[in-house]
């Protein structure tokens, strides 16, 4: 692999990751309704809008915001908003004002990421076992039974899927909780200790599985489909010529197989921060998808901005680094050839 | 099977659609997925003519479990869940299966151009524009777009649903089609038959797209689960108008009347089980048509084939 692959691939990558900035930029810009308008009526509420002193409040309250930048021309927007990004700064959300967009997410996000990422390697191990385990038996009863199993579950609605185990596993047998990211009562205090630490995996371990029985479809197919082949090679009829346990010739074919799974890692990581996203709200869990579905609601355009600018970084960010060492573990693939294939 | 082939081959006329088809009804996969696919419409065709109470009266005793005057129980505000279910079918259906055809044509018209001006300024901006879609998570887009349509969908129903999900659910295909083109280009009968004078475009749809016809149709029910779960993700969350009736306000409802945490399992598993079963179907006739494609993965019922053959062999 050569340098100049991975710089062009880099450019490329930055390319589409400006794109996607600059989508972040327009998408909020396009809803309906001003976010002055949205954040002056909430706090007026049922009190009279004429009453003059209400008024001032009002006035008050755009220039403590910082609102007026809605008003000014779409392009000199768009400026600012590329001058704040380079700061990292997203300015106050609107909907917990004055608490600055940088605290929210970065407060936010370990929560999302501490289920996402523990729930896409479990996946990953899971469901290519489950792959080979189908592939080994294909035609067999338990070929269909896995591939029909996870298929199901992954077509299933998430949340539903959620909402079934909360009320089976939550409610009717109260072996997990219902919500929340860590025990709650008065006396129990978030300190760095075992009884806190358990605490949080016991939380977890209900959002984690939601995710993992959703997700599983996509390593389950790919690991099948990609061993179906292998398995009927040459070189694995060799080994069987020469007298290779058949255990064996599986576990070969399993780990060529494995190969072309590691670049759907990071896709993988995309769809399944998109389940968390799907689910937080449904377990109360405070992570990004909470805040996003709350900064939608409430046309927040600061929060969604910052939001959406973090999963499209780490996004694109992920997707670059997975070509990168799928070009080491499999050179073929950093060819001129196949590039953009 | 091989009786089946002997037939065709007989009178032989290539016809890639139907050839699709039989291939399709030979794998067992999609045979069973067809059917559930039909049951399913069935019964949601059943609903236009027929439901037991309005869908829409909310004058029933609250929370009643299943019994036999209310098939699947009543709701928290006094509805009908069966009455909800079973008239609530026809937006899930239609929004998933009209996402897979918009979503298709524009790949194949995205893909195709790509592919034809390949290497030049179209190609690469069609291409960064995919490869856009295809990273950013297409569902937080329609959440946003799901926002804007909250106000507008009084004017355009489900067709502003159906807009937001198809606009963002062409990219996969598109880039699978180009790099199809790419390569049928360079295959000896396509470059004969441009050699001969056959423009580009008619060797693309007389010659590519009938020969990559298993993957356009595949293309076609990818897009259709995106729609589904797409369609879904916006009711569920409240973004469209959560006043129709149909399986996704259903979840709606039953989130807000919190039924997972109180039981009420009738109220929402059933509208669940049925979008399930929906893109199940989907995804099993694209397990057959996979498999048509690809010969290797088929699944041969060895028994069939050996009484084919001895039934030959006399």
């Amino acid at each position: 692999m050569s340098p100049q692959y991975v710089i062009k691939r880099a450019i490329y990558y930055i390319i589409i990751w400006f794109f996607g900035i600059t989508l972040d930029f327009v998408l909020p810009r396009l809803i309906p309704g001003n976010a002055i308008d949205t954040v002056i009526y909430g706090r007026i509420g049922a009190s009279g809008y004429y009453n003059p002193q209400v008024q001032a409040e009002i006035r008050t309250t755009i220039e403590q915001l910082g609102l007026k930048q809605y008003n000014l021309p779409i392009y000199v927007q768009y400026f600012d908003y590329l001058k704040q990004l380079v700061h990292l700064n997203f300015g106050a959300s609107l909907l917990e004002f004055p608490v600055p967009v940088g605290k929210i997410i970065s407060e936010a996000a370990p929560w999302t990421f501490g289920i996402v990422i523990p729930a896409v390697v479990a996946t990953f191990f899971i469901g290519n076992l489950l792959g080979r385990y189908a592939a080994l038996g294909r035609g067999k009863p338990r070929d269909y039974v896995v591939i029909g199993a996870s298929m199901f579950l992954y077509t299933f609605p998430v949340f539903v899927t959620g909402e079934v185990l909360i009320e089976f596993l939550a409610v009717n047998i109260h072996i997990f909780p219902i919500g929340g990211q860590y025990n709650t009562q008065a006396f129990f205090r978030p300190t760095l200790s075992l009884p806190f630490i358990w605490s949080l995996i016991y939380h977890a371990i209900l959002p984690v599985t939601t995710i993992i029985l959703f997700s599983l479809a996509g390593w389950v197919m790919g690991m099948r489909n990609n061993m179906i082949p292998i398995l009927q090679e040459d070189f694995m009829n060799y080994y069987r010529a020469m007298g290779v346990p058949e255990r064996q010739v599986a576990s070969r074919a399993y780990r060529v197989a494995l190969l072309p799974n590691f670049t759907s890692f990071a896709i993988a990581m995309g769809y399944s921060v998109l389940g968390a996203v799907a689910i937080e709200y449904l377990f109360n869990y405070a992570g990004l998808g909470f805040f996003f579905n709350q900064a939608v609601q409430a046309l927040d355009y600061p929060l969604l901005n910052g939001i959406f600018f973090l999963l499209v970084t780490a996004i694109v960010l992920s997707n670059f680094v997975a070509e990168i060492v799928y070009g080491i573990i499999d050179p073929r693939t950093s060819h001129e050839e196949t590039e953009g294939i | 099977m091989l009786r089946s082939e002997a037939k065709r081959t007989r009178n032989y006329k290539y016809n890639p659609i139907y050839n699709l088809l039989v291939g399709m009804w030979e794998q067992r996969v999609s045979r069973v997925g067809f059917f559930i696919l039909m049951a399913v419409v069935g019964f949601s065709v059943i609903g236009l003519v027929y439901t037991p109470y309005n869908p829409y009266a909310t004058n029933f005793p609250r929370d009643l479990p299943p019994s036999s005057s209310h098939w699947l129980g009543t709701t928290d505000y006094g509805q009908d869940v069966f009455s909800q279910l079973i008239s609530g079918g026809f937006p899930v259906l239609g929004v998933g299966l009209g996402t897979g055809l918009i979503g298709t044509i524009l790949s194949i018209i995205i893909g195709v151009l790509a592919g034809l001006y390949e290497g030049t300024v179209v190609d690469k901006l069609l291409n960064g524009i995919s490869q856009l879609f295809l990273v950013i998570p297409g569902i937080l887009v329609v959440e946003i777009i799901g926002t804007y349509l909250g106000a507008e969908q009084i004017k355009l129903g489900y067709l502003a649903v159906l807009l937001a999900l198809s606009s963002t659910g062409w990219a996969w295909g598109a880039r699978v089609l180009r790099s199809q083109v790419l390569t049928m280009r360079r295959r000896e009968f396509v470059m004969s038959s441009e050699l001969i004078g056959e423009s580009k475009l008619s060797t693309v749809f007389r010659q590519i797209i009938p020969n990559n016809l298993p993957l356009v149709a595949s293309n076609f029910f990818f897009t259709s689960i995106y729609g589904i779960a797409g369609f879904t993700f916006i009711y569920y969350f409240g973004l469209g108008s959560v006043n129709q009736v149909n399986w996704g306000t259903m979840l709606y409802w039953s989130l807000g009347g919190e039924a997972y945490l109180r039981g009420l399992w009738w109220w929402y598993i059933p509208p669940g089980l049925l979008i399930g079963l929906v893109a199940f179907s989907f995804a099993l006739i694209n397990m057959g048509i996979d498999r048509v494609a690809n010969p290797r993965l088929r699944v041969w019922n060895v028994k069939k084939v050996r009484r084919a053959l001895q039934g030959e062999m006399r």
